[in-house]
């Protein structure tokens, strides 16, 4: 197997556990829609192009018809905000992709292979081929199960039930254990954690993962500045 | 199986809104060089959001969800992510059922 294949199923496997914790979601996803009113190749489209799991249930949330235009894209770029922060904070270990893998790299960007991507870069180096292998994976499983779901129909029950919504929240919790370098770490956890927390129950919308980012993140600048010399690396070493 | 034309606008113009979101931040930065301090607010990027992102899941839906939260620490520093993935679910799922 040469280097490249190796790196893309290093990828595909790294990110199967999220791919099973996805499925149901998916499905439910192309179930919901359909009771909406959406017909199953709308809503492959949607699940292939938009491609964004928390924004298609919040437009599907909204979905009448004629469907609020205005509305749902308002709704698009207001969810999407965080990626603006992933895509910068990723975008900074991209030296490798070319021109057009790094739109495709960012058509493809979601929480979770954000989060698998930023880990790969600390334990050596993110290649386009690992990366895609997340990537092409996740999108895979998603269009196609959620045509699935569109198909199959009502009747699935919600996976709530049987706790995977929290699956994302064990993937995350997991990866972020693997960031922890020293107290620093910490220091950002907290703050960016009460920030967030506190801004969710206070103010509707999707702000507080904005909030506590730039908590955290400014935690780390003040950090930064008042230990800087002892660690010119920055807060939290590679 | 059909598509409606507004529909598809529709769907099209949302994942055009979806994309540039995702685009700008990564475009922008590969062309800009940073100063140190912002330099390490950057490295602290990946955490700071992370956290963002998972803490109301896991701090304000309940006691369920915050004690299988504190459980995925604890297995997460050991076990494989798979591990944790099963033990966390269980754990909800137990600790909704015990709490009512």
């Amino acid at each position: 197997m040469g280097i490249r294949a190796q790196e893309f199923s290093a990828g595909a496997i790294a990110i199967l556990p999220v791919l099973v914790a996805t499925m149901p979601i998916a499905l439910l996803f192309g179930a919901l829609a359909v009771a909406k009113g959406l017909s199953p190749l709308e809503v492959w489209l949607m699940s292939a192009t938009v491609y964004a799991g928390a924004l298609q249930f919040v437009a599907i949330d909204q979905w009448a018809d004629p469907a609020p235009l205005g509305l749902l894209v308002f709704t698009a770029l207001v969810v999407n905000v965080r990626h603006v922060l992933m895509g910068a904070s990723i975008g900074r270990s991209m030296a490798g992709f070319s021109g057009p893998a790094r739109y495709a790299a960012m058509f493809v960007l979601t929480d979770e292979g954000w989060a698998f991507a930023e880990r790969r870069v600390r334990s050596g180096n993110l290649t386009p081929a690992y990366y895609f292998g997340i990537g092409v994976s996740m999108w895979l499983s998603w269009t196609l199960f959620s045509l699935l779901g569109a198909i199959i129909g009502r009747g699935l029950g919600y996976p709530s039930t049987y706790g995977f919504n929290f699956a994302f929240s064990a993937v995350f919790i997991c990866i972020l254990v693997g960031f922890w370098s020293d107290w620093r770490t910490g220091a950002v956890l907290l703050a960016s954690g009460g920030v967030s927390a506190l801004v969710y129950l206070a103010v509707p919308g999707a702000w507080y993962i904005l909030a506590g980012a730039f908590a955290g993140v400014g935690v780390a600048a003040i950090l930064h500045a008042e230990t800087g010399n002892q660690n010119p690396d920055g807060v939290m070493p590679s | 199986m059909m598509m409606d034309p507004y529909n598809m606008t529709l769907i099209l113009l949302v994942a055009l809104a979806t994309f540039a979101m995702r685009a700008v931040g990564a475009v922008v930065m590969a062309r800009v060089k940073l100063a140190p301090v912002s330099a390490a607010a950057f490295e602290a990027m990946p955490v700071a959001v992370l956290t963002a992102v998972v803490a109301p899941a896991a701090l304000t839906q309940g006691l369920p969800e915050a004690i299988a939260g504190a459980t995925a620490v604890f297995v997460g520093l050991r076990a494989p992510m798979a591990v944790v993935i099963v033990v966390a679910m269980a754990t909800v799922v137990a600790m909704r059922h015990v709490m009512g």
